[in-house]
């Protein structure tokens, strides 16, 4: 019905507009009546596909605006801030009234469009472009290569092996290894640095590579491949290795002693672990994942006390 | 009958109030012997902690500070042990005893006051003790500095020694280093024009480490300038407000003149440091990164990148 109303109306956005108003109050009549409204999705950009990006974005404007004007003619003093405020709320607010979908829906848009809106991107949804000057190759070295040679390092292969498997002097490396850096502090957007965490998680390799392996045990390969389908057993490692830390123990180098996982493997799965969590959006899982991990952590917190002695305040009851 | 009714509503009330106030009474008593435990803990445990962390930060020979910083942590961790005792403690004995009656005595009772008298006096408490958890953390902090100066000093004593020293592979002559090199760089002879790696020291490279911290140490005074007009902000705004307060029932026009005259000059002043503070944090951004080029004048066009881009976010 939605849909129908929308293809019969051209032209004068004012009557769009009060189209708008009504058909979305009656959306929540029908919805009564009816039971559950199937709104398409653009799977690129998450909006309702009943109407386009402009209108959208026109309708934000409006809105916007005149709030803006508003609080000026009431003697209120805006900043850039403010008013990037403005916009953002106006968003959610225009979205979720024109796809009547709940927050979930709502943060998943907003994921996928953080770099237009917000000019910040977020992980699971950056697209490489080609024309980005951040991204060009350093000493023919692209972002993704460069990420491949850093797993390979972090997995605890010597520095120099992986130079010689690529067939470049070490002070090449040391210069990928200062300019990429620098490119993911420069990049306001933040493209470098989530471009570089997402083919972290992909666990990239070129070829050179292929035959660098890290030592792994039996038993440190099997756990790997269960953090990766586990989620519930990467929460529980990643509270016991916070933990750790909280002991005083490198959390890091216990994960590689008592599970056989290297810590570049261990960040790459953490990295796919909050990717898809990023692109499915779904905040009931969120917070049982984190309660989970933070019970898991008082209790390897637990262990940790008991090796070492207790806790300081262990004597001092209510 | 009505002298009957009144009395068993008394006495019912008179019997309730004496149970549940009691048990806030004891609640509250043991929530601040409890606290004062905690409190000496942290002290005694602080206070032993800061000097074995100072020598440790003297003594680890890792550039990183690696040794360092897991027992920092792990103090840190015994530290926050203690704050979420109290926190969990909190809750149970507190918030939620306080929830639990405020639910079944009316707010309009003569008694209820009693109840909040009983939440405020152990939330003013919690935040005393939040504020010795606060002053303790900032004293470990401090174990983290490094007295960078010396630290500066010494990678340019080592430079100077080296400078001259270095001869080519090939040909054997002397190649001059002209600056602090943060990673390998290639040199090229001067004499027969071969390429050569020059590798820096572990000293050398850690210049890059200190750099930014050594800057910002230079210029904290600055910094403290800026966070000092931040402050007085909120204190202008504070007191224009008690100000305000006090003339919510005031009648005389002189002092209501007078109070107002006191108020505008309050909001005129807060005024002036809204728009003081940014200029004051960008006067320390431009210092900070003017002595971190002297540091590292190689790093100079990333430098201004990153000065620029901070400017947005004044």
């Amino acid at each position: 019905m939605f849909k129908k109303l929308f293809g019969a109306l051209t032209g004068d956005k004012q009557e769009n507009q009060n189209y708008e108003t009504q058909t979305s109050n009656d959306n929540y009549e029908n919805n009564y009546e009816d039971n559950y409204q199937e709104v398409e999705y653009d799977p690129e950009t998450l909006h309702g596909t009943h109407y386009t990006v402009e209108d959208f974005d026109n309708e934000v404007a409006e809105r916007a605006e005149a709030w803006i004007a508003d609080e000026r003619a009431s003697g209120e003093n805006l900043d850039e801030k403010d008013i990037q405020n403005i916009y953002f709320n106006y968003r959610r607010t225009v979205y979720t009234e024109w796809n009547n979908c709940d927050s979930d829906q709502m943060i998943r848009f907003e994921h996928a469009n953080s770099l237009k809106y917000t000019g910040v991107q977020t992980s699971g949804f950056v697209k490489a472009d080609d024309n980005n000057p951040f991204l060009e190759p350093v000493h023919g070295v692209d972002l993704r290569t460069y990420t491949a040679m850093c797993l390979k390092i972090s997995a605890g292969i010597d520095y120099l092996e992986v130079c010689k498997a690529m067939g470049f002097e070490p002070a090449v490396w040391e210069e990928l290894n200062t300019i990429w850096p620098q490119r993911m502090g420069e990049d306001t957007s933040f493209t470098v640095t989530t471009l570089f965490g997402q083919y972290y998680a992909e666990n990239v390799t070129v070829p050179q590579l292929e035959n660098l392996k890290a030592e792994i045990s039996e038993e440190g390969a099997a756990n790997l491949e269960r953090i990766k389908s586990d989620r519930y057993f990467y929460e529980e490692l990643a509270g016991a290795r916070q933990a750790a830390y909280e002991y005083g123990i490198d959390g890091a180098q216990w994960i590689l002693e008592n599970f056989g996982i290297n810590l570049a493997d261990f960040q790459s799965v953490a990295m796919q672990w909050m990717t898809e969590q990023n692109q499915n959006w779904n905040s009931a899982d969120i917070t049982e994942f984190h309660d989970y991990q933070q019970q898991k952590q008082k209790e390897y917190a637990a262990k940790f006390a008991a090796e070492q002695g207790g806790n300081i305040a262990d004597d001092v009851n209510f | 009958m009505f002298g009957l009714f009144k009395k068993s509503k008394d006495s019912q009330n008179g019997e309730s109030t004496t149970e549940w106030y009691s048990e806030l009474q004891e609640n509250q008593q043991r929530w601040f012997a409890f606290l004062e435990k905690l409190e000496a803990k942290m002290e005694e445990f602080a206070t032993a902690a800061i000097p074995e962390l100072k020598e440790i930060m003297q003594s680890d020979d890792d550039i990183y500070k690696r040794t360092f910083h897991r027992v920092y942590s792990g103090v840190n961790g015994q530290l926050n042990n203690i704050r979420e005792k109290a926190r969990d403690v909190y809750e149970e004995k507190v918030h939620d005893v306080y929830y639990n009656l405020n639910s079944q005595i009316s707010v309009l009772s003569k008694h209820h006051n009693l109840l909040s008298d009983f939440r405020s006096a152990c939330s003013d408490r919690y935040n005393e003790f939040e504020n010795k958890y606060d002053y303790w953390r900032k004293q470990i902090d401090k174990t983290q500095e490094r007295d960078l100066e010396t630290e500066y000093q010494k990678i340019l004593d080592e430079y100077e020694a080296i400078k001259n020293k270095f001869n080519c592979t090939q040909c054997g002559g002397n190649i001059v280093i002209e600056k602090i090199f943060l990673i390998e760089t290639y040199i090229t002879c001067p004499y027969c024009q071969t390429q050569n790696t020059f590798a820096p020291s572990t000293l050398g490279r850690n210049l890059q480490n200190i750099a930014r911290n050594l800057a910002e140490q230079r210029t904290a005074h600055l910094y403290e300038a800026y966070e000092a007009e931040k402050d007085k902000e909120r204190d202008l705004y504070h007191q224009r407000h008690e100000l305000s307060l006090s003339i919510i029932h005031e009648k005389d026009k002189k002092v209501l003149h007078e109070v107002q005259l006191k108020m505008d000059d309050l909001e005129e002043q807060r005024q002036f440091a809204i728009k003081n503070a940014p200029k004051l944090h960008q006067e320390y951004l431009r210092a900070m990164y003017d002595e971190l080029n002297k540091i590292t004048p190689d790093l100079k066009e990333h430098n201004e990148k990153m000065y620029q881009n901070q400017l947005q976010y004044l």
